[in-house]
């Protein structure tokens, strides 16, 4: 408990910092938290450039909104909340959020993920998804939101992210199979 | 919320992922960010600027205005007294200026003149205003001896003469003398009243006799006949004295029925009154009625 009070008040000390406009805070907050934040944004956006674009705004959004924070919590939580709301009205403004709401029953395979695969892979396989079922996938399964909290967030029903969700699943668990299916090949 | 393997597997993999921007990227960040550092120091020199030109145009306003407020009220002075001077009005030009000049020598020379010849009762010699010599004339007491310098003659036989008017600023001094020695005047007839008594007078007076109303100033000085006290008792005698009859038998009832003896001064009052009445009268035999019923009265409350 006591690290995290301390984790939070360095966090503090560069929120006011970032606060009072100090350059040298600000250059520290990017390149600190850049990586993590740019990462965020490719899981749902899915271009780098895109992402990056995105990312960019995004801190500039944060110096600018940075009055706002209440320095309750993490301030790294504050942060990824405006990553990944930033990224959602990305995404809204291209229109990419137009979600496929057929329902299919999908069979998932009960196999044991493979640890082999590594960071990038994994997320090349999130960024391969359809926008809807990524989007879904990322909220409920990486960010921890409710299906209630995602219908909200995406203007949808809490059945359509349900079904979205189960089709991510689904071909997540299918491109996980193939890739260790060529692993097996080549060690074969 | 329920997670299976690929949730946990992706949410795993991905926690601690990070991914280096470009260096294209981190060069747009440093100039976004030197763009707004330079646009927050615009703000804040815009900000100083516009502050400190407003604390000069504060310092300038705050100056003209007690510089106008002071020249109003110097105007406002000078309006003021020269509207209650009457001052006269000033010449057009130099040749009326002149003339009034002379006008008033001759007016100091008639006005001598005619202290000297009233006593002999003989013709003055006043110009009128028409018959002002030029400026240029000799103004000399024998040129005004002539026919055409004496005064007009009314039918009355007043002789018409102008007296020397006094100037505004005169008239205005000699007003304001006058006013103040009003006011002297009238502060020390009220000063008695004002200062040394606070305004209080008693006055002692009857309905019955008019005549007898008196005027006390109390507590004027050690001479004074009476006190504020002395007056009241006076005045709560008078009262009493003034209630009639009936009143007074009620109150010694009232009185009686509360245990106190009964007046002797009104059981004798009230049998002088009665012996002012005959019996044979309508008057005589209520008193007698009334008299025989408050002895009733005194006689059971005595046997209790």
């Amino acid at each position: 408990m006591t690290k995290v009070v301390s984790l939070f008040v360095e966090e503090y000390e560069l929120a006011r910092a970032i606060k009072q406009g100090d350059q040298k805070a600000l250059k520290f907050f990017y390149e600190k938290y850049s990586g993590k934040m740019l990462a965020i944004c490719m899981r749902y956006l899915s271009d780098r450039m895109l992402a990056e674009d995105v990312m960019i705004e995004a801190f500039m959004k944060i110096f600018d909104k940075i009055g706002q924070f209440s320095f309750q919590g993490s301030f790294e939580g504050w942060v990824k909340r405006i990553m990944v709301n930033e990224s959602l009205m990305k995404l809204r403004s291209m229109k990419m959020l137009e979600l496929d709401i057929e329902s299919q029953n999908i069979q998932l395979p009960s196999t044991s993920m493979n640890d082999s695969l590594a960071e990038k892979e994994i997320l090349a396989m999130i960024m391969d998804l359809p926008a809807g079922y990524r989007t879904v996938f990322n909220l409920y399964a990486i960010e921890g939101f409710s299906h209630a909290e995602i219908a909200e967030k995406l203007g949808i029903s809490e059945g359509t992210s349900k079904s979205q969700l189960s089709r991510a699943r689904a071909i997540l668990q299918s491109r996980i199979n193939e890739s260790e299916k060529g692993i097996k090949q080549n060690f074969d | 919320m329920n997670k299976n393997n690929v949730d946990r597997f992706f949410a795993s993999g991905l926690s601690n992922l990070e991914v280096s921007p470009s260096s294209n990227t981190d060069a747009r960040f440093n100039a976004l960010l030197e763009k707004r550092k330079s646009g927050r120091g615009a703000i804040i020199n815009f900000v100083r600027y516009f502050s400190a030109a407003a604390s000069v145009i504060f310092v300038f306003g705050m100056g003209f205005y007690f510089h106008q407020a002071n020249n109003n009220s110097k105007t406002l002075n000078v309006a003021s007294v020269s509207d209650n001077l009457n001052l006269p009005k000033p010449l057009e030009n130099e040749s009326e200026v002149l003339n009034s000049i002379k006008e008033e020598q001759i007016i100091a020379l008639n006005s001598k003149q005619s202290f000297v010849d009233n006593s002999a009762n003989k013709k003055l010699p006043v110009i009128s205003k028409g018959n002002v010599l030029s400026p240029h004339n000799d103004i000399s007491p024998e040129s005004l001896k002539t026919e055409s310098a004496l005064p007009a003659k009314k039918a009355s036989g007043v002789y018409e003469t102008d007296e020397q008017i006094p100037d505004g600023l005169t008239l205005a001094l000699q007003n304001a003398e006058t006013k103040r020695n009003q006011r002297i005047r009238e502060d020390k007839e009220d000063r008695l009243f004002r200062k040394d008594v606070g305004e209080t007078l008693i006055v002692i007076s009857s309905e019955k006799n008019p005549n007898e109303e008196r005027i006390h100033l109390p507590e004027l000085n050690e001479d004074s006949p009476i006190t504020l006290t002395e007056a009241r008792a006076l005045g709560e005698i008078k009262k009493e004295n003034n209630k009639g009859v009936l009143a007074k038998v009620f109150y010694q009832i009232r009185s009686l029925k509360h245990g106190e003896k009964p007046d002797r001064d009104f059981s004798e009052s009230v049998s002088r009154n009665t012996l002012h009445f005959s019996d044979d009268g309508f008057i005589g035999n209520e008193a007698k009625e009334m008299k025989e019923r408050f002895n009733w009265i005194k006689d059971k409350i005595s046997k209790n």
